[in-house]
């Protein structure tokens, strides 16, 4: 780890062209080993890199099956190699409160009933046509809600009369992107660029830059 | 840097103490200290050490708590306002006050979101950074049409200490060479976007009477001393240690502690400022030290009050005495009183379908602007409201974060998540407010918060030519965006929304007349000759630019002035 927040830091400094950094990073880099001053989030590992224990096995398999039906695998890695399994069920730990938790209950336990009624098995055991099939049947009963419009709002920020497939799709498409794998190996590697241009060139299966916030 | 620890001390007495270190804090402890004074200034929220502190910067996404969504159930719990603010978020938190903390209370319908610094910096740490003159007309407008009180000064005695600010804090933008929009001093404009290029053709014939240009920011694009030009990571309120963003970290503490004249004290909130009616001058503070619950008392010969608009008021009105009964530097009753912010009109957005196969490199934290147009010399023919607005705008090439709404599940659907959407134009208009005695601040005269004071009640509505004004954001709005090429256009409502532009002013009025105006041309209160205020409180107008400039260039100037006349003995 040390070594690759090294690494990052002098690829700054030169991205800077060469310009001599102030005493802040030095600094930052000496109390990352004092346990009294916060640890700067740069140098810290990935947040899902902490235990959780919530879910039972059967609710693990298909929040799992769940979330990589929505994003497969496929030439770039998908849900389970990003690990948002996990970061859904750390939310549920630790961000949820009892309504949002009852809502995912719900609305795993009802994706997980209409595969045994509709398709003979549970959602993990079902294949993938199944599987895409009882989501997409989910989301076209819950599509009205404006949550679906263009741009539509937050289930985050709302959090009122939402539907399952919102709050759902929310958490597990920004858990995907913002980690590690989707940042890097789905979306495209973003060193910082040390400059400003808005007027490069993307050609049609180039990716977005991972997100960075609005500020 | 020739750093000196100063201890604070409660028998001497300082030449000056400024109370506050954000914004104009930071900028009035430069200023005195480098005109040699001995300076104590005081901070009531915690040390923030510039680089060291910035615990968010540079924060990798995988590493930022809950992937950043936002944290509700703390946010709802401490911080019900401050995480509506557009720089809140799991990396900025600690930069922010507690709303559990320290609470305020809304009168009548009033909907106003106070954001606060809870660190030395203040909101400097996370400003928006947009820095723009005020011109010659913004001086006049209360004199010509009579809403509010003439101002005691006009463009061309604040215009050199616009010069001397920019030239200090460092500020990127382009020359345009219009009166009602004057340049300042610049480091090279930011290069504008591919859509925004195609734009500013498409306005230039299609909206001729615009003009469109980078915008100005407190990001340097060139070397300034010790401070880096931007290196365009993004999200500056997270803290930059390269001191690529103006802030009291990277520009004022480092050059007032150069001098070896300042003393800084955190958790130090102020209660009062103490008088003595023998002299009629202010004879220094009482503080609470947050740490250990003392009461405390700093004497000075000069105070700055720079504590950010309403809590300069709250300071004032908190500070009563028989000489004073409705608070110090108040015999006009001004005090607390005039309350503005910006009027603020949503964001008005066209999706555009042009250059699809143009990118970007590097996260740019400035926008782009669009200057007054209506009622520039006079009054427009066709316009129903007095003063005038300015469009900020922002291009955003959409992401996962925008296109997850769309339907879909599996493979197509994160493909479609992968590439980037459509290019989207997002402007905001910034409009002026007109003072109103009923928008106002005052004690609650029984409640407290945590850092001892009064709790304040805060009254704030529009008016009609507010109201009037947002119709009319919205139409030039849809206009500007249709000649601008936009494929879908959807514009903000003009209903009045939540006053939350960020620019509070107007609470300690500058003015000719003591008696309806509590600071005079050099922010000097009218009834304590060794009471300045620099924040912007003193504003007896609002304008429609970002403030921030303008209270910065009034506390340098004000802070040269009280320099001499300390230096002649006569404060």
């Amino acid at each position: 780890m040390t070594m690759e927040r090294r690494g990052f830091l002098v690829g700054v400094a030169a991205a800077m062209g060469g310009t001599v950094y102030s005493s802040g990073l030095g600094a930052m880099l000496a109390d990352a080993a004092n346990p009294a001053v916060p640890i700067p989030m740069i140098a810290r590992g990935a947040w899902i890199n902490q235990p959780v224990d919530v879910f039972t096995p059967e609710k693990r398999a298909l929040v799992s099956a769940m979330s990589e039906t929505l994003l497969p695998a496929d030439d770039t890695p998908g849900a389970i190699d990003a690990a948002v399994p996990k970061f859904l069920e750390l939310l549920y730990d630790q961000w949820m409160a009892e309504p949002e938790r009852a809502l995912f209950d719900a609305g795993v336990s009802d994706a997980d009933k209409r595969a045994q009624t509709g398709h003979g098995a549970t959602f993990a055991n079902c294949d993938a046509g199944a599987q895409r099939a009882v989501l997409e049947a989910i989301e076209d009963e819950q599509g009205d809600h404006p949550w679906f419009a263009f741009g539509g709002q937050s289930a985050v920020d709302e959090r009122v009369d939402i539907p399952f497939m919102a709050l759902f799709k929310e958490i597990a498409v920004t858990g995907f992107f913002m980690s590690e794998v989707g940042a890097q190996q789905v979306l495209r590697y973003a060193p910082m660029a040390g400059v400003f241009d808005g007027d490069t060139s993307l050609s049609p299966d180039q990716s977005s830059w991972p997100a960075t916030p609005f500020m | 840097m020739a750093e000196q620890e100063n201890t604070p001390s409660t028998s001497r007495t300082y030449d000056a103490i400024v109370i506050g270190s954000g914004i104009t804090g930071g900028m009035a402890a430069k200023e005195l200290t480098e005109n040699g004074m001995q300076v104590l200034m005081l901070e009531r929220g915690t040390p923030l050490e510039h680089g060291a502190g910035y615990i968010g910067e540079h924060a990798q996404n995988w590493t930022v708590p809950f992937a950043n969504l936002p944290n509700y159930q703390a946010n709802e719990k401490d911080y019900a306002t401050q995480s509506k603010n557009y720089a809140f978020d799991e990396a900025t938190r600690q930069h922010f006050i507690k709303d559990s903390d320290e609470p305020y209370i809304q009168d009548g319908d009033t909907q106003f979101e106070w954001i606060r610094g809870a660190r030395v910096g203040g909101r400097s740490l996370m400003w928006g950074r947009q820095v723009y003159r005020w011109a010659p007309r913004d001086f006049e407008a209360n004199a010509i049409d009579g809403y509010g009180i003439d101002w005691p000064i006009r463009y061309d005695d604040l215009a050199p200490w616009y010069s001397h600010v920019e030239k200090f804090i460092g500020v990127t933008g382009k020359k345009e060479g219009l009166d009602y929009f004057p340049d300042g001093e610049f480091q090279k404009p930011m290069e504008m976007y591919a859509l925004e290029k195609r734009i500013k053709g498409r306005l230039a014939r299609h909206a001729s009477d615009l003009t469109y240009t980078m915008g100005r920011a407190a990001v340097l694009t060139e070397q300034l001393g010790d401070r880096a030009p931007c290196h365009y990571c993004g999200p500056c309120p997270r803290g930059c240690s390269t001191g690529s963003y103006f802030s009291t970290q990277s520009s004022t503490l480092p050059a007032a502690l150069k001098t070896g004249r300042l003393t800084l004290r955190t958790n130090s909130a102020v209660q009062k400022i103490l008088h003595d009616p023998a002299t009629g001058r202010a004879t220094g503070v009482q503080i609470r030290d947050m740490k250990s619950g003392a009461q405390m008392t700093y004497k000075s010969r000069i105070i700055f009050l720079n504590a950010s608009t309403i809590h300069s008021a709250q300071i004032l009105l908190n500070s009563k005495s028989a000489a004073f009964p409705a608070g110090l530097a108040n015999s006009s009753g001004v005090v607390g009183r005039y309350l503005m912010d910006h009027n603020e009109h949503g964001t008005n957005t066209g999706v555009f379908f042009d250059d699809i196969d143009r990118y970007f490199t590097g996260n740019r934290p400035n926008g782009t602007y669009i200057p007054r147009f209506r009622n520039i010399r006079g009054q427009d023919d066709d316009a129903e409201f007095i003063r005038s607005y300015g469009f900020q705008c922002n291009t955003v090439r959409l992401d996962h974060r925008f296109t997850m709404h769309q339907k879909g599940i599996g493979a197509g659907y994160k493909d479609m998540l992968r590439k980037p959407g459509p290019w989207v134009f997002a402007m905001v208009a910034f409009g002026e407010m007109l003072p109103n005695a009923d928008n106002r601040v005052t004690l609650d005269p029984t409640t407290r918060d945590a850092f001892g004071m009064p709790i304040v009640h805060i009254a704030m509505r529009f008016g009609e030519n507010e109201h009037k004004m947002r119709a009319d954001m919205k139409r030039q709005a849809d206009r500007i965006l249709k000649a601008a090429g936009a494929a879908f256009i959807a514009t903000a409502s003009d209903k009045a929304e939540p006053i939350s532009a960020i620019h509070e002013m107007g609470t300690v009025r500058m003015g000719k007349d003591p008696k309806t105006s509590a600071l005079n041309g050099w922010n000097q209160s009218h009834d304590v000759p060794n009471l300045f205020v620099t924040d912007g409180a003193a504003m007896a107008s609002s304008g429609h630019v970002n403030p921030s400039l303008t209270y910065m260039a009034l506390t340098a100037r004000a802070a040269d002035y009280a320099a001499k006349l300390w230096k002649r003995g006569e404060l």
